[in-house]
C-alpha cells in the first residue's frame, strides 16, 4: 500500500533521532567531562565554589571567632546574624541554612569532578600524574567542606557521588564515619599532589595543604598521634617558613606568603573578597560591622602584654560610624572599638584580600599542642615559642602539660583571630578537660565588668548548629541535633 | 490522501514567546534552588544598588527643573487617570510607581506595554496621562505606545535615564528572538454504511517541530547619533546567543460506531513521543472511549410529547500534559559555565560546575485520565435545554519541579509527582425560552460548575512548597503555595492570624504554619438573560465565581507598617490605643527596633493577606433597536441596528484590591505543576500582584446591512 509506504518513510526511518532533541546551548552529562581541559574546567569551578558563597567570606568568621569569646557578631540582622552571638540560633536560622547548603554545594562541585574524571583518556595526561592531581585536588576541597560540616554540625549525611541516580536522600552518618572519609580523601591528596601547585598556580591544593589540614582533622578527632605526623610533616617539609614581621602576613600586597599553606585567591577583578566590606571600619561605609573583637580579647592581648605588630595588624581602633548592636553595649561605641584587620583592605565590596585558610603558624602551635598531650612538653614548649618570639613576647613560663595546654590554646587565640579556628579550639580544650564552654561564655564580661548574660544551656546543645529546618522538611530521612 | 506538509515561519514578538526577556535557559529558569546560589553577590550587589541609588537621588534632586513642574501640573490637571509603563526592570518600577499614586490619592494603573500593543491600549483615553519609565528610553514597546499616544493626542510624561547615554557616549542593544515551527500532519479517513450500522474510522499521524533561537547584542560608545547600529559602537560590547528545539511526534486511531442513530460508540488510541519527556520514557499511550445512547429515538419515547431530545453520554479517557515550555530537556543534567577562579590572583581562568537541574531519563508523560457521565435533553419543543455533566478527573504522573534535599548543594529535578490530583465536579447548563410572544421574547440561560480539588496519594510526610512572591527590595522568593496530601492545589500554606495583642498592638500569630485557603473557586456560574420587547432587545449577562482565596501581595508591599514605602490609606484604621477594635496592627515604623514583628508584616505568609477572592460581575449590558424592515427599506438598507454596550459595568466583591480576576485565573491546567520554584508559574495560583483591572467601557454601534 502506498500510503503506508510514504508514512512509515517519511516518520518512522528517523523517529529516533527526530525526538532525540539534546541542549546545545547547556553542557550536560552527556557533553562535558570528555577532555582533560573539560576536568580542569571543572576543577576550577570547584575553587570557584569556595568564594560563590557566603561561608569563608562572611558567615564562617562569625560561626567560629564570632560565637567564641574572640569577637562580638554585631550584625544588624536579628533573625539570622544575631542569634549567633546569643545563642538563640534555631533550625530556621537563614544563616546556618546557607552555610550547610554551600558547603554540600562545595562537595557537588568535588563530586562532579571526582565521579567524571576517572572516566576520561586524553592523550594529554600521557606521562604526567595531573589526572591522579585533579582527583586529589577535588578531594581536599570535599575534605574541606566535611571538616566545616562535621565540626559544626556533628554527624552528617556523607554524599559521595554528584548523581541523580544515587541516594538524593541520605541520612546522617556517624561523626567517625565523617572524619574518617576526611581522612581518606586527604591521604589521597597526600599521596598525589605535588609540593609546589601544579604550573605554579598558586591556591590549588598541595600536599602541604592536605598535610595541614590532615593535622587540623585529627587534632579534632583527638587523634594526637596523627595530627603530630602530618604537623611534622608539614613544619619539616621546609616549603614553608614563619615570616618574620607579622604585619607582613596580610593584605592585598601579601599574598601567597611563605608562611601561607593554602588560601583562596582574590585577584580584584570578576569576582572580589566582599566580605572585607562586611568587618573592616570604613570611613566612608555606615554598616555595622560582624566581627567587632570582644572585651575579653582585648584583655588576653593586654594579659599576655601584647602590644607589637602582631596586635596591632590583628585590631584597627576606630569611633564606629554605625551603632554597635550585639550584644547591647559591649563596648562604648562613641569611643574607638577594636575592629578587625586582617582583610585590611575592603575597598568598597572589592576587596583583593585573600583570605588565609591554612597557614605555618596554625600548625606549629596544633604540633604543641599534639606535643603536650602526648607528654612531649619540651618539644611543645620550643613550638610555642617559635610563635611568642616572632610575636615580640618572652618564652612561656609554663611547665606542667596543664599550664602548657592552657598558654598554647591562649596563643593560638592571640595569633589566630579571625582566622576560624577559636570555636574548634575551644571544642578540643573541652574535650580535653581544659575549661567548659557554657562556663567560659556564661561568665563573659562587657567592657564595663558586667556579665553578658549569654545563657548558654547547661546541656551543650548549642555546641553544634541544628540541622536547617528545611532540610528536614525537605528530606525525612534526617534527624535534628538534640536540643532543636 | 490527505498528506500535506504545513510550513509555518513565525515572526518572532511576544505574542509566540513569553517574551525575550522571560525565556531564559531551561536551567536558569526552571529550576531555581531554594536558597540562592550566589547570596553573596547579592549582598554586596544590594549594598552596591543602595550607594548607587543614594548618589542617583544626590543627582536627581540637583537636575529637577520645570520639566518636573510641568510634568505635576499634567498630572494634577489630567481628569482620568494616570497610566505607568514600562519594561522589564522598568515595568516593576511603573508598577509601583501606579501602586504609590493610587493609594496616595491620584488613580493610577500599570499597564504592561506589551499587553497594551495587544488591545489594553484602548483603555487609554486623552482624559488620561500616560507616564512612561524607561532606563534606555528606546524599548520598542514603549515606542508602540508612544506612537498610540501622540495619535490621539494623550498626555505623556518621559522617565527616563539621560544620563546613562551621555555617560557611556550612547547605548544600544537588540534583541532577536525567532521560532521556526513545522508542522506536518497526515490523516486517512474511512467511512462504511450497512444497513443501519454506520462506521466511520480514522488513521493518522502528526510531527511537529520547533527551532528556537535567541541572541542578545549591546554595544556603547558611540561617536555619533547618525549611526545607530551596533558596527559603530567602540566599546563594552556584549553578545550572547542561545538555541532551543523540541520535537513531537504522534500516531492515533479513532473508530466511531452508530447504530440506527441511537446507539453511539467512539474508541481512540494515541502514541505521543516527545523530546521533551525523559529519554526513557519518549511515548505516551491515551486511549479513550465513550458511548452515546440517544434515548428519545426509542420507540417507548414516542409518545412522550414534551420531550424532543434525551441523550445520555459517558467515557473514559486519558490525555497527556508536557512539562512546561521553560524546560525543554529535563532528562539531561546541566553543568554552568561562567565560574571562573583566577589562581594566583592573577586573571581568572574558566570553570564549571553542576547547574541545579539535575536529569531525569525517566520522566513520564502526566496523564490526565477521566471519567465522566452526562446528559442533554431538550425538552417542551427545545424551548428548555438542559445538560449536565458529572466528572472523576484523576492526573497521574504529575510534572512538577521537585526541590531535592539540600545536601544535594539545592538541585532540582523534573519528576512525576508521587500522588494524583483528584478533582470531582459537576457542570450543568440550563437554557429556556421562558415568555416567546409576537412582541415580547425572554429567555435566559444559566450555567454552573462545581469543582473540588484534592491531592491524594502522597506521602503525608512531604509536601511541596510552589508559587511565591517577591517583596521588598531584597526580592527573596517567599513560597505562598504547597502542594500536600488532601489539600487543593493552590493552597496558601502560612501563619494564621488570631488577632491583635492589645498591649502591643502587635498581630498574634498561630504557632505553626496552616492552610489559608484554597485559590481554587468551589463554584463559578453564569447567568445570561435576553429580552425583546418589539424592536428593542436587552441583553444582560452576569456571572461569577465563589469560594476562592487571594493572595494580595500588593499590600504587603503597601501595609507592611514599616520601611520606608509609602502606604495605603488602610493603614489609617491601625491600633493605636489599648481597647481599639480594628483588624490593622499597630504601626511600627521606620527603624524599628521591633525587627521581628517588621519581619512578619513585611516578609511572612499570613492570612492578613488572604483575602476571600469571590465576585459577582455584572458583565455585559447590551441594550438594541431593530429599525422596521418596511422603514429602512425606503433608505436602500437591509437592516439597521442600533446598539449600546456597557462592558463590565460593576463587580460586588469583598476583595481590597484591584481585581479580583486575576491574570492567569483559571488559565491552562491545574495540573500543570510547572515550575514550582518560580513566582511566574501556574502554581502561583491565586497570588495579585497588582492585577491591572477590566476596563469598564462604554460602547454605543450601529450595524448596517446593505
Amino acid at each position: 500500500m502506498l500510503f503506508g509506504g510514504a508514512l512509515s518513510l517519511g516518520l518512522v526511518s528517523c523517529k529516533k533521532s527526530f525526538l532525540d532533541k539534546k541542549p546545545v546551548s547547556d553542557l550536560t552529562s552527556a557533553n562535558n567531562y570528555t577532555t582533560a581541559s573539560d576536568a580542569e574546567a571543572g576543577l576550577t569551578g570547584a575553587y570557584r565554589g569556595l568564594v560563590n558563597g557566603n561561608f569563608y567570606l562572611y558567615d564562617n568568621p562569625m560561626n567560629t571567632d564570632g560565637r567564641s569569646d574572640n569577637c562580638y557578631v554585631n550584625g544588624d540582622n536579628t533573625t539570622a546574624e544575631q542569634p549567633l552571638e546569643n545563642f538563640t540560633y534555631t533550625s530556621a536560622n537563614t544563616n546556618i541554612q546557607r552555610d550547610w547548603q554551600e558547603l554540600y554545594t562545595d562537595i557537588s562541585d568535588a563530586n562532579a569532578v571526582l565521579d567524571k574524571v576517572p572516566g576520561i583518556n586524553d592523550l594529554t595526561w600521557a606521562g604526567t600524574n595531573r589526572k591522579s592531581q585533579i582527583l586529589g585536588e577535588a578531594r581536599f576541597l570535599r575534605a574541606m567542606a566535611y571538616y566545616w560540616l562535621v565540626t559544626e554540625w556533628g554527624s552528617v549525611p556523607l554524599v559521595l557521588t554528584d548523581s541523580t541516580g544515587s541516594n538524593l536522600y541520605p541520612t546522617r552518618s556517624s561523626v567517625p564515619a565523617v572524619y574518617a572519609q576526611i581522612v581518606t580523601d586527604l591521604v589521597y591528596a597526600d599521596t598525589t599532589l605535588p609540593v609546589t601547585p601544579y604550573n605554579g598556580q598558586l591556591g590549588r591544593a598541595t600536599q602541604g595543604a592536605a598535610d595541614a589540614l590532615l593535622a587540623k582533622t585529627y587534632a579534632q578527632m583527638g587523634d594526637y598521634t596523627n595530627c603530630l605526623v602530618y604537623a611534622n610533616k608539614v613544619i619539616n617539609s621546609g616549603t614553608y617558613s614563619l615570616l618574620s614581621d607579622f604585619s607582613k602576613l596580610w593584605g592585598g600586597g601579601n599574598k601567597n606568603n611563605a608562611e601561607s599553606i593554602f588560601e583562596i585567591e582574590f585577584p580584584g577583578t570578576g569576582y572580589t573578597n566582599w566580605g572585607a566590606e562586611m568587618v573592616d571600619y570604613v570611613a566612608s561605609d555606615a554598616w555595622p560591622k560582624r566581627n567587632i573583637g570582644s572585651s575579653d580579647l582585648i584583655k588576653a592581648f593586654q594579659a599576655a602584654g601584647d602590644n607589637g605588630a602582631r596586635y596591632t595588624s590583628t585590631f584597627n581602633w576606630q569611633i564606629a560610624n554605625a551603632s554597635f548592636n550585639m550584644p547591647a553595649n559591649a563596648w562604648d561605641y562613641t569611643a574607638p572599638i577594636p575592629f578587625m584587620n586582617k582583610w585590611p583592605d575592603p575597598a568598597g565590596y572589592n576587596s583583593p584580600d585573600d583570605i588565609v585558610l591554612l597557614r605555618l603558624a596554625d600548625i606549629i602551635l596544633l604540633a604543641a599542642e599534639a606535643n603536650n598531650q602526648l607528654g612531649n612538653t619540651g618539644d611543645a614548649i620550643t613550638e610555642l615559642n617559635l610563635i611568642r618570639t616572632r610575636a615580640g613576647l618572652p618564652n612561656t613560663t609554663a611547665t606542667t602539660q596543664a599550664d602548657l595546654g592552657m598558654a598554647i590554646l591562649n596563643e593560638r587565640r592571640l595569633e589566630l583571630v579571625f582566622e576560624g579556628t577559636r570555636w574548634n579550639d575551644l571544642l578540643r580544650a573541652e574535650a580535653n578537660g581544659y575549661l567548659n564552654i557554657v562556663t567560659l561564655m556564661n561568665s563573659q564580661e562587657n567592657s564595663y565588668g558586667a556579665n553578658i548574660n549569654y545563657n548558654m544551656n547547661a546541656d551543650k546543645h548549642q555546641y553544634l548548629f541544628p540541622v536547617p529546618l528545611e532540610d528536614i522538611q525537605l528530606n525525612k530521612n534526617l534527624t535534628q541535633n538534640n536540643g532543636y | 490522501m490527505g498528506a500535506a506538509p504545513k510550513l509555518a515561519r513565525l515572526a518572532a514578538h511576544e505574542e509566540t514567546l513569553t517574551g525575550t526577556t522571560g525565556y531564559m535557559s531551561p536551567s536558569k529558569a526552571a529550576l531555581r534552588p531554594a536558597v540562592h546560589e550566589n547570596a553573596a553577590g547579592d549582598l554586596t550587589a544590594a549594598r552596591r544598588v543602595l550607594s548607587y541609588a543614594s548618589e542617583a537621588l544626590n543627582t536627581l534632586s540637583a537636575s529637577l527643573d520645570d520639566d518636573f513642574t510641568r510634568a505635576i501640573g499634567m498630572i494634577l490637571a489630567a481628569k482620568g487617570r494616570v497610566i505607568v509603563s514600562g519594561m522589564g526592570k522598568s515595568g516593576h518600577v511603573a508598577r509601583k510607581t501606579a501602586a504609590t499614586l493610587s493609594s496616595t490619592g491620584t488613580p493610577a494603573y500599570f499597564i504592561h506595554p506589551a499587553e497594551a500593543s495587544h488591545g489594553d491600549m484602548g483603555a487609554i483615553t486623552r482624559a488620561d496621562v500616560l507616564l512612561l519609565l524607561s532606563w534606555g528610553g528606546e524599548t520598542a514597546e514603549l515606542s508602540a505606545l508612544l506612537t498610540y499616544a501622540k495619535r490621539y493626542r494623550i498626555p505623556v510624561i518621559g522617565i527616563g535615564s539621560s544620563t546613562y547615554g551621555i555617560t557611556l557616549n550612547g547605548a544600544a542593544q537588540q534583541n532577536q528572538s525567532e521560532v521556526f515551527r513545522w508542522a506536518w500532519d497526515n490523516t486517512l479517513t474511512y467511512n462504511k454504511s450497512f444497513g443501519l450500522h454506520s462506521l466511520n474510522v480514522v488513521v493518522g499521524t502528526s510531527a511537529l517541530q520547533e527551532n528556537l533561537s535567541f541572541s542578545y547584542e549591546y554595544g556603547t560608545g558611540f561617536a555619533s547619533n547618525n549611526v545607530q547600529t551596533l558596527n559603530s559602537a567602540s566599546s563594552q560590547l556584549a553578545l550572547n546567543t542561545t538555541r532551543y528545539a523540541w520535537s513531537t511526534n504522534s500516531y492515533f486511531g479513532r473508530l466511531t460506531y452508530a447504530y440506527n442513530d441511537k446507539y453511539l460508540l467512539t474508541a481512540t488510541l494515541r502514541a505521543d513521543g516527545s523530546s521533551r519527556v525523559g529519554t526513557n520514557n519518549r511515548w505516551g499511550t491515551f486511549p479513550a472511549v465513550s458511548a452515546g445512547w440517544q434515548i428519545s429515538k426509542e420507540s417507548f419515547m414516542e409518545n412522550v410529547n414534551w420531550v424532543q431530545n434525551l441523550k445520555l453520554r459517558a467515557g473514559w479517557g486519558a490525555t497527556g500534559n508536557l512539562p512546561p515550555y521553560t524546560m525543554l530537556y529535563p532528562s539531561y543534567s546541566l553543568y554552568s559555565t561562567g565560574y571562573p577562579y583566577g589562581f594566583s590572583s592573577s586573571s581568572p581562568v574558566p570553570g564549571t560546575v553542576p547547574a541545579s537541574q539535575f536529569g531525569n531519563v525517566d520522566l513520564k508523560w502526566e496523564s490526565a485520565r477521566q471519567t465522566n457521565i452526562g446528559f442533554d435533553a431538550g425538552l417542551v419543543d427545545n424551548r428548555v435545554t438542559l445538560s449536565a455533566d458529572y466528572y472523576y478527573k484523576k492526573v497521574h504522573n504529575m510534572i512538577f519541579t521537585q526541590q531535592l534535599p539540600l545536601t544535594t548543594g539545592g538541585k532540582t529535578e523534573a519528576v512525576n509527582l508521587p500522588g494524583y490530583d483528584v478533582n470531582k465536579g459537576f457542570e450543568y447548563n440550563i437554557d429556556a425560552a421562558i415568555i416567546k410572544h409576537k412582541d415580547f421574547d425572554w429567555s435566559v440561560s444559566w450555567n454552573m460548575s462545581f469543582n473540588n480539588n484534592k491531592m491524594s496519594g502522597m506521602d503525608t510526610s512531604i509536601s511541596y512548597q510552589t508559587g511565591g512572591v517577591e517583596v521588598g527590595g531584597s526580592k527573596t522568593n517567599i513560597y505562598t503555595g504547597i502542594i500536600k496530601n488532601g489539600y487543593s492545589l493552590g493552597t496558601f500554606w502560612g501563619y494564621k492570624v488570631l488577632g491583635i495583642d492589645q498591649s502591643s498592638g502587635n498581630y498574634v500569630y498561630s504557632d505553626n504554619p496552616q492552610s489559608l485557603g484554597s485559590a481554587l473557586p468551589k463554584y463559578t456560574f453564569g447567568f445570561t438573560n435576553n429580552f425583546r420587547y418589539k424592536e428593542f432587545t436587552l441583553s444582560i449577562l452576569i456571572d461569577g465565581v465563589h469560594g476562592n482565596k487571594v493572595y494580595n501581595e500588593t499590600r504587603m508591599e503597601t501595609e507592611p507598617l514599616t520601611g520606608y514605602t509609602n502606604e495605603s490609606s488602610e493603614v489609617l484604621h491601625r491600633w493605636e490605643h489599648t481597647g481599639d477594635k480594628t483588624n490593622v496592627p499597630t504601626a511600627l515604623g521606620n527603624g524599628t527596633t521591633n525587627t521581628a514583628a517588621a519581619a512578619k508584616l513585611q516578609n511572612q505568609i499570613a492570612s492578613n493577606y488572604v483575602e476571600d477572592g469571590s465576585f459577582i460581575r455584572f458583565r455585559n449590558l447590551t441594550l438594541g433597536y431593530d429599525f422596521k424592515p418596511a422603514l429602512i427599506k425606503t433608505i436602500g438598507l437591509s437592516s439597521l441596528h442600533l446598539y449600546a454596550t456597557a462592558q463590565n459595568l460593576f463587580i460586588i466583591t469583598h476583595y481590597k484590591g484591584y481585581y479580583p480576576e486575576l491574570n492567569g485565573f483559571g488559565s491552562g491546567t491545574n495540573n500543570q505543576a510547572a515550575n514550582a520554584g518560580s513566582a511566574s508559574s501556574l502554581m502561583a495560583l491565586g497570588v495579585d500582584n497588582g492585577t491591572y483591572p477590566a476596563a469598564k467601557t462604554f460602547t454605543v454601534g450601529l450595524n448596517v446591512s446593505l
